[in-house]
């Protein structure tokens, strides 16, 4: 969610329900990045092989390996969200009310799950 | 140990460093874990997905319809390996329901937050070193010592599954607080806390850093991965 307050304070405009969906959010070198976080999330090596050699060939070694910084460290910290049960921060909650509703993000809340599995 | 030295890519050493440590404090005596048992979850986190029961449950509509033993790697205690296979293959499935069952049959608060910032912190390091194309560190070997079983009192009830660390909040111009939820998330074991964020520090920050990526490319990496990880967070 702060890919929101990021379109905020650059004024440019995202469309966020991309963030869960196959939709343009419109952000430089989109579909390189997502591919990037499909395969450091699945973890299979041929495919990291595959995005390694496409993103170093296209945004360069560094940016690269920049990415992959973000979509490992955010493969580990969503496993402490996930396996605390945290809320979300009193100001989140309160302006990303209906974005939540709006692209999906609500499906993923305590109460959506509980009500999934038990 | 000299992580990632035989790799070509540009691997920033604030991340080499903080990997390198990250790994080495597996084998330290932790807080409501030994050095045995951390080292053992590290390869049972590692081993996780090549477990037969953690693919049936990941393919089933609900994970808590299929019953079963997990195929563990070590000689870590059956309650303990279910907690560490589950938060590494479908943490976006757990429920406080789980979390209660575990909490239940014996295991302590403490211990399972340890637990988390363990497997947390192994799939940050494994999963970058898997993307450059690295085969996972070397476990280090158990050292001696026992762990110091110190509760820490200043934690409090604030909706979490867990208590959470008791911190003065701020708002930033982000409109993140100074001391989000996902920091206070391990505060019943502070040394959880360094630990991991030792490691996503060095990746990963509020505040400006030194990084070639736009923040909204950050962002968009973050979002994605989170929302592959179910994570409403």
């Amino acid at each position: 969610m702060l890919l929101r307050r990021s379109g905020e304070i650059s004024e440019e405009s995202y469309n966020l329900s991309g963030v869960m969906s196959n939709a343009d959010v419109g952000v430089e070198d989109e579909d390189l990045l997502v591919g990037i976080a499909e395969a450091v999330f699945a973890g299979d090596p041929n495919d990291l092989a595959d995005v390694r050699a496409e993103a170093i060939g296209s945004i360069g070694a560094e940016k690269f390996v920049d990415a992959i910084g973000i979509a490992s460290g955010f493969n580990g910290i969503t496993k402490v969200a996930n396996a605390t049960g945290i809320p979300l921060d009193t100001r989140t909650e309160e302006v990303t009310a209906s974005l939540r509703q709006q692209i999906g993000i609500d499906d993923y809340s305590e109460s959506h799950k509980t009500n999934l599995y038990g | 140990m000299n992580m990632y030295v035989n790799q070509d890519l540009p691997v920033r050493q604030r991340i080499r460093d903080a990997h390198e440590a990250a790994i080495n404090a597996f084998a330290e005596p932790g807080t409501w874990l030994d050095s045995h048992a951390r080292v053992a979850i590290l390869a049972e986190a590692r081993h996780a997905h090549s477990c037969g029961l953690c693919q049936e449950r990941k393919a089933a509509l609900s994970p808590y319809a299929v019953d079963g033993n997990h195929e563990a790697r070590t000689d870590l205690a059956d309650d303990l390996v279910e907690i560490v296979h589950r938060i590494t293959t479908d943490s976006g499935r757990l429920t406080r329901s789980w979390y209660q069952g575990v909490i239940d049959a014996g295991i302590s608060p403490e211990t399972y937050v340890e637990i988390v910032g363990l497997v947390a912190t192994s799939i940050v390091v494994d999963s970058f070193g898997a993307s450059l194309g690295c085969d996972p560190a070397q476990p280090p070997a158990a050292k001696n010592g026992q762990p110091g079983k110190e509760s820490n009192p200043a934690v409090i009830d604030a909706g979490a599954w867990v208590p959470m660390l008791d911190l003065v909040q701020e708002e930033t111009d982000i409109e993140i607080p100074t001391a989000p939820n996902i920091f206070r998330a391990m505060g019943l074991v502070p040394g959880a806390i360094s630990h991991f964020f030792g490691v996503m520090g060095s990746q990963y920050s509020l505040t400006e850093y030194d990084i070639t990526l736009k923040r909204s490319q950050i962002e968009l990496l973050a979002s994605r991965v989170s929302s592959l990880n179910q994570c409403f967070y």
